[in-house]
């Protein structure tokens, strides 16, 4: 039935295709399949193309993934994963790989094709693949129409609508002549102002997310001058409660959280200290475009903004965005994990900033809107090119001084130590030959002879280490033939990759952030002083190491190699240090953790001597990495060595000076080899007093300055008083240093351009495609720089005057939480998708003047909330609420619900409860017996210490059942219109909730403590909660309410529960 | 019906228009404004979104039970017998090992159980569940599921949302969203908790972006299933004067405020859960079930008693017309279905407390006639591993795994799909989770491209752009 549909339509095509054949087909071979083949096709290969290909891959059905099997020039063409097949080969043909189901791709996807029809495929593309001329048209690939899908009135530049000429005496501002004039036009009048007192209760709430209190009630009622209600708005905006209120608006933008979710629910550090900045951020209204310009760019930006308190750094804290959102420990496939939380990254950001679904262009190029896959992957290169930090918020002043202090006595330490490490060490030396003669003879005093023991000189990297393998031959031919015998040790064939060697040229190419790891390797010259012993040195920190310790162990710092891909499979690292943490992070993948992941994570924690250390990372050839050295506390981090080899254990330790000696034609017996490694030595300690060391050299010095044998040689050695004094100052100067701020955010990376991932499949790369912001906003032309991120050049970009989109969705945002409902509804999506704007002239006269005031947030709140429109009642004429039943022009102000987090603030504000301490890591949740699974918290006081709500941890598998309650979104993307809904749990939690029980009791204490007669008390309790004094028929409920019950704190305290579930609670005119 | 019986507020003008219909009143302001409704498939009653829909097509079940078999049952220890293990036991795995979530493998581990077929149909069964094999002529299995995820929280995620993130509804809020529910009462979608919260939390129940209405109730077992659902201890005696001056104060408003949507709909709401507070005790109590009832469920056997008693629960709230059950794991003491070692006691365990509570689930609902219009899902998140994980446990397998179906419209007696000799991957029929869902929708009567939900610029399914039905198993 099907073949013979099938048959019909290709013959149809043949007869009325002609014109478009003949355009596709000069692409293809023109030679004439055989009779032969073509009965073979017909007879072996049609039937199973079209009972197990054509219903996903022909023109007839659908075109997945681009492809099509239903003509041969479709097959020589073939889609997203390039031609379908090579004629003549089979093992080259995509087709024939994917039906084997022997790679990523298997196809068809439910059930592998029997062997014989594989069989035949592969057969029939050995012959040609012959296949019948017509067939269906090769479709069109779906190439976006970009220039066409830019008519869309989004992407329009800012118009500057005239503002409508409307002589009425109502109106306030261009708001009300723009709304106004469009109600007129639809032969409707706006509502009358609302009672002053309604406008205030509504303009505190939307301010500052909190109710006005009596006296702010009074103050306002007193007022008698012409600009009180001007005044109410400057009190407000100046309020600390503005940030508080509308940073938690901006939060559901970037699905704010303070825990990644997934199985463990782990903390995401300093994640409130991104919330903090926010809320100063709107308090101090930072310009729009700046705080923008934060985000994406916060740690690039040549000035960064300053907290005047601090002189922390701001705007990095910007850039903590980017990394609120879920993620998990164990990923089985890191790179699809990494590429799901890079879309989220992507899907966040451009809802956020420009009000677009990008994140839609993933799989395939967006549906609707002029989004090519590529300005994804385009995208996602920023991202790669980025890396996770917990950020330095210090000024570069507060560790400039003291580490430029203690540099200088370090350096002077460091010249009186050497000089005297030198002349010891050489002292030392020439007693070597005779000591070590003294051993091999036996004559050897016991305190000699222990020394040597506690030496260890069989270690390979042991200075003295020649003697160990040949000392103790006396008779020379002995010696010579153990000399040969390890002459002859051949190394290891090893084929290893020297990654790093510290050198400085090399040294630069890494990135480094906060204040420990220098501006160039250790060297010689860097010293660890032991001023209290003879030696003066403890160790030469160089040349060319990885040091954070050169300063000062209390330093922190990081340093990140440039991105590589993993081609061995073994990495070995030679360090050392104390209290410092190395993590290979592949692909961006942060979390760390067991089980598959725990081995990319190893401590550095045994002190000063040099180990290697091996991790296996064979499971992840072929992916993108970088290595971090982090020293975050008291200690250091130092390597020397970064070696990738497909051998498991680390390369041989042996010295190369060791080799050497060995390698000396005129090392015939062991006295010779007792004055030859003393000579050696001296001459390296000669190198290290004249600062000509090498790298071997160093080595040599430390294996001799940390030697028990050498030090059982002493005679006459004494510390040098000069040298303990000046140490004595380097520790004081250590002292103090401060301990680094730090905070959540991005530092640069190696610059790498992200290929398209076809189809949205990790596992299928298509073509890289070059760092640049959407091309539908700012075209082709927009390289990105080569070396680092270029994500300051996106900000640009996309902060470019002829970019319409950021303005417009943030005056849209501000006017849906001042009128309930965007000019845009959709406030997420600007897209073709989305609703049009109901005033588009307002909409762009808005963004306009946005830009106009240089971006400031508050005055645009300024112009909304003291419009007449803003002023309007809730209540309107039957009239009107017909011709505009869902209020569409704002022919009145609508009754709104408070948000969860306003509802519990101002439970806590009547009850007194209310503590306004701003900022920091606030109070965990509180947590009920319903509040079950892994990596629950220790839960929190029921009134989270009366903190706003703002404040209290969010935890994204923890999330407050009352806050869920009343729409509080679930952190997972950017969310900038809250639902609205009313389900029981809203009532049962106003009813019987403990905390709402809890502070109607603290409110009626509150009340009863003030003296007063009940209706005194009455009309402050509703001054409180409504704005408004209680009318008489409500005192007289109330007070008959009160007389029912003989205990009075007991009716008081449901009185006020009584209260807080009346709606007005809740609601706002 | 319960229009007034709470709260007689004086009727305004649109009184019947806002607050009479069914009484739940539930308004989601979103749609009111027009965004929400715009592009969605399903016309929503925003004062009553919890109000009974017509399917799109005469479904057989009106019900869903969804046994969620947290952690992970075994396939080839419970319905997919491998007669290879057996001969290969002890030694390395001759194919490809796909990466593990411990990255611990060890050699090929044959099942510590034995199968026998049973029933008319013959499908085979381990010793795991002696109780549930002998329903087989209810159940179809299928045996070529696949995931998309090897971690729990991922697969939890995939599996109730058809997406492996957190922020998706669940299939319950997908499925109360399509069609409403029966019972005005209870919630359309609830969750019986047994003591174990899946990885992922409760966003595995979430409502997502649909209106909160839609959203998974959990009832805890214990002493208030319901969260805030009675008041605080003392409380009780004062709630009805409590509520008597609140409705005066509620009218108050009204008059203040003027008439409003969604402000009735919130005062009407106290009725919905007024309403709860009497019919949540009423469902929890099994006073009213006979002792052979009980004695079926394996109540008051050590073992069986709490599944039991959840297994109860639900065929009470199905007879309720609750749209949606799901039924979570109890605490053993150790992992749930998760056994990465000490397979044999770990899954014994398990089997034990679930599989007469099972069985006497489906008896019951068959006895009741109520099989036919209740579909009884039983699945894990994924499969296992037929090599050991370290000597006797078994690692996360996504590539192949096994659930079953009964009741509402489903083939009993059918077998879908096959595994290879291992049971490792899927060779034949391989079904995703989206088709599972797919499959649940058209059961219910609904098709899974039409129940949609316009959010972030486009319009957002349970299958998301996927999902086909199995139609081998329908009936």
């Amino acid at each position: 039935m099907l073949l013979h549909h099938t048959m019909t339509r290709v013959a149809l095509a043949l007869l009325i295709g002609t014109a478009a054949l003949s355009c596709v087909a000069v692409a293809s071979d023109a030679t004439e399949p055989t009779p032969a083949g073509v009965e073979f096709f017909e007879a072996k290969v049609r039937p199973v193309l079209v009972a197990s290909c054509y219903p996903c891959h022909s023109a007839e059905k659908k075109v997945r993934g681009g492809l099509q099997l239903d003509s041969r020039e479709a097959l020589l063409k073939g889609g997203d994963s390039g031609p379908a097949v090579v004629p003549g080969d089979p093992e080259k043909s995509r087709l024939i790989e994917v039906v084997r189901y022997a790679g990523e791709l298997k196809m068809p996807p439910r059930d592998k094709l029997a062997d014989a029809a594989i069989a035949d495929l592969a057969a029939w593309v050995k012959m040609g693949a012959p296949y019948p001329k017509g067939g269906a048209v090769v479709q069109k690939q779906g190439q976006l129409d970009i220039a066409a899908l830019k008519k869309h009135w989004a992407y329009q530049p800012l118009a500057s609508p005239a503002i409508p000429n409307l002589a009425s005496p109502i109106t306030q501002n261009p708001i009300d002549a723009f709304v106004f004039a469009r109600l007129a036009k639809e032969g409707l009048r706006p509502a009358p102002p609302a009672e002053p007192r309604v406008w205030l209760r509504r303009v505190t709430f939307d301010l500052t997310g909190l109710p006005p209190t009596p006296d702010e009630i009074a103050a306002f009622e007193a007022d008698p001058r012409p600009d009180a209600f001007e005044r109410v708005v400057d009190r407000l905006l100046a309020s600390p409660a503005y940030g508080e209120r509308w940073g938690r608006h901006w939060l559901d933008l970037v699905r704010f959280s303070e825990t990644s979710g997934h199985e463990f629910d782990f903390e995401i550090p300093e994640a409130h200290g991104y919330r903090d900045y926010v809320v100063r951020a709107l308090n101090a209204d930072v310009p729009y475009d700046q705080f923008i310009r934060e985000h994406l760019a916060g740690d690039l930006l040549r000035e960064p903004r300053r907290r005047p308190d601090t002189g922390t750094n701001e705007s990095i804290l910007g850039t903590g965005f980017w990394f609120l959102g879920e993620s998990k420990h164990s990923p089985v496939d890191v790179r699809g994990d990494s590429s799901d939380r890079r879309d989220n990254m992507i899907d966040v950001f451009g809802k956020t900033f420009l009000g677009l679904t990008i994140a839609c262009a993933r799989c395939h190029d967006h549906k609707f809107d002029p989004i090519p896959t590529a300005d994804y992957y385009a995208l996602v290169g920023y991202l790669q090119s980025s890396r996770y930090e917990r950020v330095f918020l210090d000024p570069p002043e507060t560790f400039a001084g003291p580490v430029g202090e203690i540099r200088d006595l370090r350096a002077k330490a460091a010249a009186l130590a050497k000089a005297k490490a030198t002349q010891v060490l050489e002292a030392r030396l020439g007693r070597l030959p005779a000591a070590l003669r003294d051993l091999r003879d036996g004559t050897a005093s016991p305190e000699l002879a222990a020394a040597r023991k506690a030496a260890d000189l069989d270690r390979p990297d042991n200075p003295l280490h020649p003697w160990a393998l040949l000392g103790s031959h006396k008779d020379d031919k002995a010696f010579a033939a153990a000399r040969d015998q390890h002459r002859r040790k051949p190394d290891l064939a090893r084929k290893d990759i020297l990654f790093e060697t510290f050198a400085p040229e090399s040294y630069a190419r890494w990135y480094r952030t906060g204040f420990a790891f220098g501006d160039r390797p250790a060297g010689v010259e860097d010293v660890s002083l032991a001023a209290d012993r003879p030696l003066a040195v403890a160790r030469v920190r160089g040349p060319h190491v990885c040091d954070s310790g050169v300063v000062s162990n209390r330093l922190q710092g990081a340093i990140r190699s440039p991105l590589f891909t993993i081609e061995k499979d073994f990495i070995h690292y030679r360090v050392a240090g104390k209290a410092a943490k190395v993590n290979l992070i592949i692909d961006g993948f942060q979390q760390i953790r067991d089980p598959i992941y725990g081995g990319l994570t190893f401590a550095i924690d045994h002190g000063d001597a040099w180990r290697w250390h091996s991790q296996n990372v064979a499971m992840w050839k072929g992916l993108r990495a970088y290595i971090e050295v982090l020293d975050d506390g008291e200690g250091y981090a130092a390597v020397d060595r970064v070696v990738f080899s497909d051998a498991g254990p680390p390369p041989p330790a042996v010295l190369p000076a060791t080799r050497l000696l060995l390698a000396e034609d005129t090392l015939t017996s062991s006295d010779r080899l007792a004055d030859r490694l003393a000579e050696s030595l001296r001459s390296a300690v000669g190198r290290w007093r004249d600062g000509k060391v090498g790298v071997g050299d160093a080595a040599l010095v430390n294996g001799l300055l940390n030697n028990p044998l050498l030090a059982a040689l002493a005679k006459d050695e004494t510390p040098d008083a000069d040298l303990a004094a000046l140490a004595g100052r380097v520790i004081d100067a250590e002292t103090m240093l401060p301990t680094p701020r730090r905070g959540l955010g991005l530092c640069d990376g190696s610059g790498v351009e992200e290929p398209v991932y076809i189809r949205g499949n990790h596992k299928n790369l298509g073509a890289p495609v070059p760092r640049r912001f959407l091309v539908a906003l700012a075209g082709t032309d927009q390289p990105a720089p080569p070396k680092t991120s270029g994500r300051l050049e996106l900000a640009e970009r996309l902060l470019a005057p002829d970019n319409p989109l950021p303005a417009r969705v943030i005056v849209n945002r501000l006017w849906h939480h001042h009128f309930g409902r965007g000019i845009v509804g959709s406030v997420d999506n600007f897209g073709i998708q989305g609703q049009p704007p109901t005033h588009p002239e307002l909409l762009d006269w808005l963004a306009g003047e946005l830009v106009r005031q240089g971006w400031s947030l508050k005055a645009m709140h300024r112009l909304m909330v003291l419009s007449a429109t803003y002023r309007m009642s809730s209540r309107s004429d039957a009239d009107a609420d017909a011709k505009d039943p869902a209020n569409r022009l704002w022919h009145k102000m609508p009754v709104r619900r408070l948000e969860a987090e306003a509802i519990r603030d101002a439970m806590l504000a009547v009850s007194g409860r209310l503590d306004r301490r701003m900022y920091g890591r606030g109070p965990n949740p509180h947590l009920t017996e319903h509040m079950q699974g892994r990596g629950r918290p220790i839960g929190g006081p029921l009134d989270g210490d009366g903190r706003r709500s703002v404040y209290l941890n969010v935890r994204r598998n923890f999330l407050s059942p009352l806050f869920l309650a009343f729409d509080y979104p679930v952190p997972f993307t950017t969310m900038g219109q809250r639902g609205v809904s009313n389900v029981p749990a809203q009532a049962l939690s106003l009813l019987n909730n403990p905390f709402v029980v809890q502070q109607a009791g603290r409110w009626a204490e509150r009340t009863l403590a003030t003296p007063g007669t009940t209706e005194e008390r009455l009309t402050r309790m509703y001054q409180s909660a409504f704005g408004r004094p209680p009318t008489a028929e409500e005192v007289r409920e109330a007070t008959a309410f009160l007389a029912s019950e003989p205990d009075q704190r007991r009716a008081w305290a449901d009185l006020a529960h009584v209260l807080f579930n009346v709606k007005e609670f809740i609601f706002i005119e | 019906m319960h229009c007034h019986r709470f709260l007689p507020v004086a009727p305004t003008r649109r009184d019947m228009l806002a607050r009479c219909a069914n009484g739940f009143g539930a308004v989601a302001l979103a749609a009111l404004l027009g965004d929400r409704a715009f592009g969605d498939n399903v016309a929503i009653d925003p004062k009553n979104p919890l109000a009974p829909r017509k399917p799109h097509f005469d479904g057989k079940a009106k019900s869903v039970i969804f046994l969620f078999m947290d952690g992970g049952p075994s396939q080839m220890d419970t319905f997919d017998p491998k007669p290879r293990l057996d001969r290969e036991n002890g030694q390395p795995i001759k194919v490809k090992v796909e990466p593990t979530q411990f990255n611990n493998v060890g050699n090929v581990l044959a099942s510590p159980w034995k199968f026998n077929n049973h029933g008319q149909s013959g499908i085979p069964v381990s010793d795991l569940f002696p109780n549930v094999a002998t329903c087989v002529d209810d159940l179809a299995v299928i045996r070529s599921m696949v995931s998309n995820f090897s971690e729990h929280t991922n697969a939890n995620y995939f599996l109730h949302s058809g997406l492996g993130q957190q922020g998706r509804p669940s299939m319950g809020a997908w499925a109360t969203y399509g069609l409403g529910s029966v019972s005005q009462d209870l919630p359309g979608f609830v969750v019986l908790g047994s003591g174990m919260i899946p990885p992922g939390g409760l966003d595995c129940f979430s409502n997502g972006f649909l209106p909160a209405s839609f959203q998974g109730s959990v009832f805890q077992r214990g002493g208030q299933p319901v969260a805030d659902l009675k008041p605080p201890p003392g409380g009780e005696a004062r709630q009805p004067a409590k509520l008597g001056l609140l409705r005066k104060l509620d009218k108050g408003v009204v008059d203040r405020f003027g008439p409003d949507d969604q402000l009735e709909a919130a005062i009407a709401n106290y009725e919905l859960a007024f309403r709860m507070q009497t019919a949540v005790p009423e469902l929890m109590n099994l006073d009213g079930e006979t002792r052979a009832t009980k004695a079926l469920y394996g109540i008051d056997e050590a073992a069986t008693d709490s599944y039991g008693r959840q297994c109860l629960l639900a065929r009470r709230l199905v007879e309720r017309g609750v749209r949606f059950v799901e039924l979570l794991c109890q605490n053993l003491g150790h992992d749930r279905w998760d056994q990465h070692a000490n397979l044999k006691k770990g899954h014994e365990d398990n089997a034990r407390a679930v599989d007469k509570p099972i069985a006497g689930l489906l008896k019951d609902l068959k006895a009741r006639g109520l099989l036919d219009s209740t579909l009884v899902v039983w699945a894990g998140e994924f499969g296992r591993t037929p090599m050991a994980q370290g000597t006797n446990g078994r690692d996360h397998n996504p590539f192949g795994f096994s659930l079953w179906l009964a009741g509402g419209g489903v083939k009993g007696g059918t077998i879908h799909g096959a595994t290879d000799d291992y049971g490792y991957h899927v060779v034949e029929g391989k079904t995703e989770i989206h088709d599972l869902h797919a499959t649940m929708l058209h059961l219910l009567g609904l098709d899974h491209k039409k129940v949609t939900y316009r959010f972030g610029g486009r319009d957002m399914r349970l299958t998301d752009v996927h999902g086909e039905v199995v139609k081998a198993i329908l009936a």
